[in-house]
């Protein structure tokens, strides 16, 4: 079990990563997919991410633990030519 | 080889069918999804063009959009084939790491392969668009790789893995045509196993008529029917405009001639007399 599993709490630490390059703040206590929802997305949309341009495959986002400085982009249709 | 023999009419096909990665399609018009007035009048160009695959793309959410999520019923409502692009990205790693997102959201081994070089024409970079090109076929996806005119480039694309190449004809959205037409046609001549479409720059029908004519097997364009007064009107157009090329190429156009020949009988023609000797 990961040790980072525990309750969130006001005394929870966090860290900065960059969201679509905007600053955003993260708990330690939080995996990828529970961070997208803190942010606001909806995690069972449409979504792609990319994490410092690598793809995170939708499989892997509860197993995919943040770090500070990561850069997170989310993403979703949109019209194209 | 002159391009008038790459493909011979298929009388065997009424239908001119033609199969692309493994899927047969009808029509040989794809088309864009941006720059409608609407969703209403894209969805209503696309039914009109009778077209069988849209282009998409992907960009950032801001938290509580649910945009993409309407857009994509839209165009599952359509019932085309979905063409992800990679619109926007510079870099090998940057084209690689959005194919691979659209693949797992669109549901998709298909992928248009854009790799700018330069932002103020939007020149395909072929460089790093063949690496991301091996880099993708290796990866399983099915590559439409959006190049310019270059033979070289695109037997090298071909070589790779890309069974379709898509030249452009002129700069993404200029609506200037066919500005190359020698090199479209020497792609057309000396790579007669390959799918060709042109993709970018087409204006006016006619430039998608010249493309089909000269034996391509189609066109790919998206603002010329979105910013079109009527974008309805101007799908039908497209697409009658397509269908006449085909149809030319599939007929066998007549080389042109330098010089005047008749297409009246000569002999016996009125009025015609012999100067009478004096």
């Amino acid at each position: 079990m990961n040790p980072r599993k525990s309750p969130v709490t006001p005394e929870t630490p966090t860290f900065t990563v960059s969201v679509n390059n905007t600053p955003r703040s993260v708990s330690t206590t939080l995996n990828l997919q529970q961070a997208l929802q803190h942010w606001g997305h909806d995690a069972d949309s449409l979504l792609g991410i990319a994490r410092n341009q690598v793809f995170v495959p939708r499989q892997y986002w509860c197993s995919t633990w943040l770090e500070p400085g990561d850069r997170i982009d989310i993403l979703q249709p949109v019209v194209g030519g | 080889m002159d391009a008038q023999n790459v493909t011979a009419p298929q009388e065997d096909n009424p239908t001119d069918s033609w199969t692309v990665y493994g899927v047969t399609l009808q029509s040989r018009f794809f088309l864009g999804t941006a720059l409608y007035p609407s969703p209403e009048l894209m969805a209503r160009a696309i039914h009109a063009s009778g077209t069988e695959v849209v282009t998409v793309s992907l960009r950032r959410q801001s938290p509580g959009d649910r945009s993409g999520q309407a857009f994509w019923e839209q165009v599952l409502a359509t019932g085309c084939h979905v063409l992800p692009n990679t619109a926007g990205c510079h870099s090998v790693q940057e084209a690689v790491t959005l194919a691979h997102m659209a693949r797992e959201l669109f549901d998709t081994r298909w992928i248009k392969l854009e790799v700018t070089g330069d932002d103020y024409n939007l020149q395909p970079d072929p460089f790093a668009l063949l690496e991301a090109a091996q880099v993708l076929v290796r990866d399983g996806f099915q590559v439409f790789p959006y190049c310019t005119d270059d033979l070289v480039l695109c037997r090298r694309l071909y070589d790779a893995g890309c069974e379709v190449l898509m030249p452009w004809g002129a700069p993404i959205g200029s609506a200037q045509g066919l500005l190359n037409r020698h090199a479209l046609r020497q792609l057309r001549e000396r790579l007669p196993e390959a799918l060709l479409l042109v993709d970018a720059g087409i204006g006016r029908p006619s430039d998608a008529c010249m493309a089909l004519e000269m034996g391509y097997d189609g066109v790919l364009l998206n603002t010329a029917v979105a910013q079109a007064l009527d974008p309805v009107q101007m799908a039908c157009a497209f697409a009658a405009a397509i269908q006449a090329g085909r149809l030319a190429w599939q007929g066998g156009i007549m080389p042109p001639r330098p010089f005047a020949s008749p297409s009246t009988p000569t002999l016996d023609t009125p009025f015609w007399h012999q100067a009478l000797e004096a």
